[in-house]
């Protein structure tokens, strides 16, 4: 189990093209979302927050298990064997969104680029280490279309997004919080 | 080549040190050419990105000063760079992205060359109003289209784009700035043409830069929002079906076609008519070239598709849809037209943005290939006699292997109902084969040489002195810029 997005996309997309996994790989979410189901965690606090959920890359369009494929492209791309393509169709998208409304209080509002159409925070891939103002303005892209939202914060599932997005959202000054989907389900418990 | 040092200092003193590069990666980002270039693209010398009309006419002045070509681009679908060892740039417009005005009352909006179809229609959605999107699809420029012919798949209710074009703003060759039309005289953006005759034929090919264009605006009778469901790449766009139709019929030959056009037109129902590509359809609802095989291999579409005719009927309320579609039907069936396959009717019911924003057309290139020049005719019947001798030429290609066996794969759009008509052939080959540069200039050879033989076109030297000598006035407005 990884609380990390990057890490789950690197354990179902990138280990497999060097060595087949023996073990299961769950995101967070997806456990939490089985305690809620079994009743094993009760959330009870209510949060009275709106929030947008930001889906990151790597548990989203990024996350589908590496399929592996070997044959012939020919005439007009016929592959043979047929190839099973990968579009980010089996992505975590609706785990971490039904763990938010299970939260009391919660009211869960969609920025228009999300799921797999979700902009990238910007956090991951070495980009912040690489080009740290590049980085930073593409996290500032998405706090404003969170924040046009009318949402009072953003959560998400990624410590890279995290590190990201509490830069662009500064000391409050741009009018929204970040908070990690865990930290509002331990909140709320 | 590089620039020299003191021409980028002075690119760079118009548009700011952060806007503009000659770094290996950036130009290797911009290098770019059409989808049916066989040419590899020729890299620019450095990448500027002007934030105004300002801006542009300063680094148009330096490069009419030090004869460097310069390509205006946003979307990078435009032909690139041309090859040789001049001093080239790219001016990249994407900072000129800016929705200026939308005027509900008057019904235009003016915007910046950047501003995508992606970003505009959905915003002119939400007030009720709507343009036609070119099939170009909805990442590409707005002002692109509407300063070209701008061809799309609501033309039988709604023209050619650049018929919607109002005042505009133009940076011109010589570095000076032209307003055209009532922007000229401070009276708004409402008319294009003036002070003096119409500028609109020379927009079309014009060099300089346009910086800013209003467009007119229709009405539009569907819902605020986009109703987009599933998730990639099976999405959904749906219209409620009360006041929002789609129709699929086969027609027994191309003539029937045509007269069945004509009477919609006279009739003036529909806001799109048209007979579209089947093999193209079969390559946009298929997500993978595998896909595409085995719905092409049922022979479905070759066998329902090839003398069809696709209808759109919107309305305001429900009984106007009664009155439209009674019409629709009472034309149908006295030219012989019936229902394809219900099968392919759900594909487009499904997705109904193929008349709002075209969203996946660029699926066409994933097996490979090009089309020939749109041809411009004066008359639906003339179009479709065009139309007849396609399968002559094409013929001879399949037979040799060089393209996809669809030699129906045509689309012929009716404009204005049915006062014109523009036919469009498109064309697969396979990336794979060693001499597949030569099959779209092989094939445009033979194309023009039918349309000669048959009497359907002359060269322009003839057509020229019916019309005003037009290309010879064409040629020399190119040279005085």
């Amino acid at each position: 189990m990884t609380g990390c997005a990057e890490c789950y996309g690197t354990f179902k997309g990138f280990y497999p093209r060097i060595v087949e996994p023996d073990f299961e790989v769950l995101h967070i979410t997806e456990v939490i979302e089985d305690l809620l189901r079994s009743g094993k965690l009760k959330p009870r606090k209510n949060l009275k927050m709106k929030v947008t959920y930001h889906d990151p890359c790597l548990l989203g369009r990024l996350s589908e298990p590496y399929i592996p494929w070997s044959g012939e492209i020919k005439a007009y791309g016929y592959h043979d064997p047929p190839k099973q393509w990968r579009r980010g169709t089996k992505g975590i998208y609706e785990a971490p969104r039904r763990v938010l409304r299970a939260v009391p209080g919660i009211e869960l509002i969609e920025m228009t680029r999300n799921e797999e159409n979700a902009f990238c925070c910007g956090g991951g891939g070495g980009v912040p280490a690489a080009f740290p103002d590049f980085a930073l303005w593409t996290a500032e892209e998405r706090v404003a279309e969170a924040r046009s939202t009318g949402a009072e914060a953003i959560v998400s599932t990624c410590p890279l997004c995290q590190s990201n997005f509490e830069k662009a959202v500064g000391t409050g000054k741009a009018g929204i919080r970040y908070h990690d989907l865990c930290e509002i389900v331990v909140r709320a418990l | 080549m590089s620039l020299p040092e003191y021409i980028y200092k002075m690119f760079e003193g118009a548009v700011g040190p952060e806007n503009i590069s000659d770094r290996p990666h950036i130009l290797a980002a911009y290098r770019h050419t059409s989808p049916q270039d066989v040419r590899k693209p020729a890299s620019p010398d450095a990448v500027i990105l002007p934030g105004s009309t300002e801006e542009v006419q300063a680094i148009v002045r330096i490069c009419r000063r030090y004869n460097i070509k310069y390509n205006p681009v946003t979307s990078l679908l435009s032909v690139g760079m041309p090859p040789g060892n001049e001093m080239k740039v790219i001016l990249s417009l994407r900072r000129m992205n800016r929705i200026l005005e939308i005027n509900e009352e008057d019904r235009y909006v003016v915007v910046e060359p950047a501003v995508r179809h992606v970003q505009l229609k959905p915003e002119l959605m939400k007030r009720g109003l709507s343009y036609p999107v070119p099939s170009v699809g909805p990442s590409c420029s707005v002002m692109a289209n509407f300063l070209g012919k701008g061809e799309h798949h609501v033309q039988h209710s709604t023209s050619k784009n650049n018929r919607y074009l109002l005042g505009y703003e133009w940076v011109m060759p010589t570095g000076e700035i032209l307003r055209a039309g009532s922007l000229a005289c401070d009276a708004g953006w409402f008319c294009p043409d003036g002070p003096g005759p119409s500028l609109a034929g020379l927009v079309q090919r014009a060099y300089g830069v346009f910086t800013k264009a209003a467009i007119a605006l229709d009405a539009w009778k569907g819902p605020a929002a986009m109703p987009t469901e599933g998730r990639t790449p099976a999405y959904k766009v749906r219209l409620p079906q009360d006041c929002h139709k789609v129709f699929v019929f086969k027609f027994p030959t191309l003539d029937k076609v045509r007269d069945a056009m004509i009477e919609i037109g006279k009739a003036e129902i529909g806001v799109a008519v048209l007979k579209f590509f089947y093999a193209t359809a079969a390559v946009m609802f298929t997500v993978s070239a595998n896909d595409f095989w085995a719905l092409w291999e049922s022979g479905l579409f070759q066998k329902e598709l090839p003398q069809a005719v696709w209808i759109y009927l919107a309305t305001w309320t429900p009984e106007e849809m009664a009155y439209e579609e009674r019409v629709m039907w009472d034309i149908v069936r006295e030219m012989g037209g019936e229902e394809v396959d219900k099968s392919i009717r759900n594909l487009w019911e499904d997705n109904m943005d193929f008349f709002i924003i075209v969203s996946f057309l660029q699926r066409v290139l994933k097996l490979g290939g090009g089309w020939a020049p749109v041809i411009h005719t004066e008359s639906l019947p003339h179009t479709v006699e065009i139309a007849k001798t396609i399968p002559e030429f094409l013929q001879e290609f399949i037979n040799k292997g060089l393209i996809l066996d669809a030699p129906h794969n045509f689309q012929i759009i009716p404009i204005e109902y049915a006062h014109g008509a523009h036919i469009e052939l498109l064309f697969f080959y396979d990336r794979t084969l060693p001499n597949r540069q030569r099959i779209p200039m092989e094939l445009m050879k033979q194309s023009m040489a039918t349309d000669i033989k048959h009497g359907h076109f002359a060269p322009t030297a003839e057509v020229g002195q019916l019309y005003g000598n037009f290309n010879l006035w064409a040629t020399k407005i190119k040279k005085a810029f």
